[in-house]
């Protein structure tokens, strides 16, 4: 609007005064107008040429400085992400970008340097704490579990929020599903439940990122995780995508049905549907079978686990199950 | 103090500090103090900049119109803090890594603008280069002693890198750091507490320097009747000129 109204004031100023052609040639004119300040057209000219010409050099030396830099910051900038990456899997020997969402960095992980061997993923995530974001990035295995995570860059309170970027915070999420919160697996960082709420949150939405390393590897002429277990591992996964839905839709209806011994045997069957909404079901599964069963203290890995739910659960529960996939 | 270029380098760095007189460009001042390694990062950031946006100016300070001198600092200013910040980014990821958001700021930053208005555009490129650098240090050693401050007392070491790792251990196990000292509020205690002392020895020289000219006063106007004009004339002013810096 107000560029408007200048652009205009000096087009009428010169038709009233019929002084154009003078104006523009001749030297500085001042004359005492209604607006402009008494700025007149050559004199307007000489201004902005005068302020492009300044531009122009200015631009040109930023041309300058930016190509001799330009490769030196892209360098810097992918070897702070392979450190961070590597940070979060330590057995990486190499990562390549992935095309996840288009929002998120996503790395595929390495374990060779032939590029053969996928251990994982790595994802960059930035979620907000109490001074602003925090970079991290979140390392994810074949199994769909955390294996590590690092914090890039924080403006935490210094001495409060700076606390959880310590190892006594983060390797709270090795080897779980993401799924877990603060007070729920993951202990808060005292004074700084901001922050720790914020790294929780960070994890879970890593987490959340649809990766397919099956058929990533499969375009690339790799395998998932050179282990034995990985191709078993990462097999089982999606049959337990489907599964959950119907459980839950029948579960509550059963759980009222028997004693409080069995309760909480459809709970244990409830843990693969924990894991498929990307909540935490080894948390769960350490409370309970710490009352039923020491099998289940110990952490295993998930492919271990299903196959002691199987044995389990199948003499008692194939009924169940058997209900559930009908719906 | 008769080399004017001596006398521009006290009066940038001690009578006319950025910092302490001037008390121009708190914010970085403020925010960057966390610890020393980041404030003398910003200080070095500051006097490069400072320092080629001062010559700059001063060498195309005849053929800029009056009318469109801020926007044509301005973007000359910019122009500079990118290519110091695109240097810091490929060179010193260390420093990027911990000023990053503060030094595209330093566009923003009055001591920069102030200086291209006030000393740049009417003097010389050497005078000016030499007032560039001269409160680049100024502000340099204020934001030095600010972090000094605020890091001892604050995490107890001295010289920790960014991340808080490194660095000398000054105060033992025995101190419990006062975190208060990194945050903002401490920041303007520092400063507060900094500014009073600055004030305080400030004023104890300009008694000495007032009384030892009244001393000279005296002697010259008692002692040789025909100087008693000129002295008077003289002195008055120089005193003026002390005092009329803050």
């Amino acid at each position: 609007m107000a560029t408007e109204n200048e652009n205009r004031a000096p087009e009428e100023i010169n038709g009233a005064t019929g002084e154009v052609n003078e104006e523009i040639t001749g030297e500085v004119v001042k004359k005492p107008k209604k607006s402009g300040g008494g700025v007149t057209g050559g004199y307007m000219v000489r201004l902005v040429i005068t302020l492009a010409l300044v531009c122009a050099v200015i631009a040109a030396l930023l041309a300058t400085v930016n190509a001799v830099t330009k490769d030196k910051i892209e360098e810097r900038k992918l070897e702070s992400r392979k450190k961070a990456v590597f940070e979060v899997f330590p057995d990486a020997a190499d990562c390549d970008p992935y095309d996840a969402d288009g929002e998120h960095d996503v790395y595929v992980v390495y374990g060779d340097k032939e590029k053969k061997d996928m251990i994982g993923y790595a994802v960059k995530v930035a979620p907000t704490g109490f001074g602003g974001e925090i970079e991290m990035m979140v390392g994810i295995d074949a199994a769909g579990k955390t294996s590590g995570v690092s914090v890039i860059t924080m403006s935490e309170t210094p001495g409060v929020g700076t606390k959880t970027n310590s190892e006594t915070f983060l390797s709270q999420f090795k080897g779980k599903t993401g799924a877990e919160s603060v007070g729920d697996g993951i202990d808060a960082v005292t004074g700084a439940t901001i922050s720790s709420k914020a790294i929780t949150a960070g994890v879970k939405e890593a987490h959340g990122v649809q990766v397919d390393l099956e058929k990533y590897a499969e375009e690339k002429g790799a395998k998932v995780d050179g282990g034995a277990t990985a191709p078993e591992e990462s097999e089982p996964a999606p049959e337990t995508e489907p599964r959950p839905v119907p459980e839950e839709t029948k579960e509550p209806q059963e759980t009222k049905g028997p004693e409080k011994e069995e309760e909480r045997k459809p709970d244990e069957t409830k843990e693969p549907e924990f894991i498929e909404n990307g909540s935490d079901g080894y948390y769960h599964n350490g409370v309970y079978s710490s009352e039923t069963d020491d099998v289940y203290q110990v952490e295993v890995d998930k492919n271990e686990y299903e196959s002691l739910l199987e044995k389990e659960d199948d003499p008692e529960e194939t009924g169940t199950d058997a209900e559930t996939k009908k719906p | 103090m008769k080399n004017p270029i001596l006398k521009q380098m006290k009066e940038g760095i001690v009578t006319n500090n950025p910092t302490f007189v001037q008390l121009l460009g708190m914010c970085p001042t403020l925010a960057t103090t966390t610890s020393v390694m980041n404030a003398l990062g910003m200080g070095v950031a500051v006097i490069a900049v400072l320092t080629f946006s001062n010559l700059f100016i001063s060498l195309v300070r005849n053929i800029i119109p009056k009318q469109i001198r801020i926007a044509s600092y301005i973007v000359i200013i910019s122009g500079f803090v990118t290519a110091v910040e695109l240097t810091i980014k490929a060179f010193f990821p260390a420093i990027d890594a911990s000023l990053g958001l503060f030094i595209p700021l330093i566009v923003v930053n009055c001591i920069i603008l102030a200086r291209a208005e006030a000393f740049a555009s009417k003097n010389n490129p050497l005078m000016a280069v030499i007032d560039g650098i001269s409160t680049g240090i100024g502000f340099t050693l204020a934001l030095f002693s600010i972090a000094l401050v605020r890091e001892i007392l604050g995490t107890g070491k001295i010289f920790a890198a960014s991340n808080g790792t490194g660095g000398v251990t000054l105060l033992g196990p025995w101190y419990s750091p006062a975190t208060i000292f990194l945050l903002p509020a401490g920041a303007f205690l520092t400063l507060g507490f900094i500014l009073a002392l600055v004030q305080k020895i400030a004023d104890k020289i300009e008694e000495k320097n007032h009384k030892k000219e009244v001393e000279k006063y005296i002697d010259e106007t008692f002692a040789v009747v025909p100087a008693e004009g000129a002295a008077e004339a003289d002195v008055p002013v120089r005193t003026d000129a002390e005092g009329g810096d803050r």
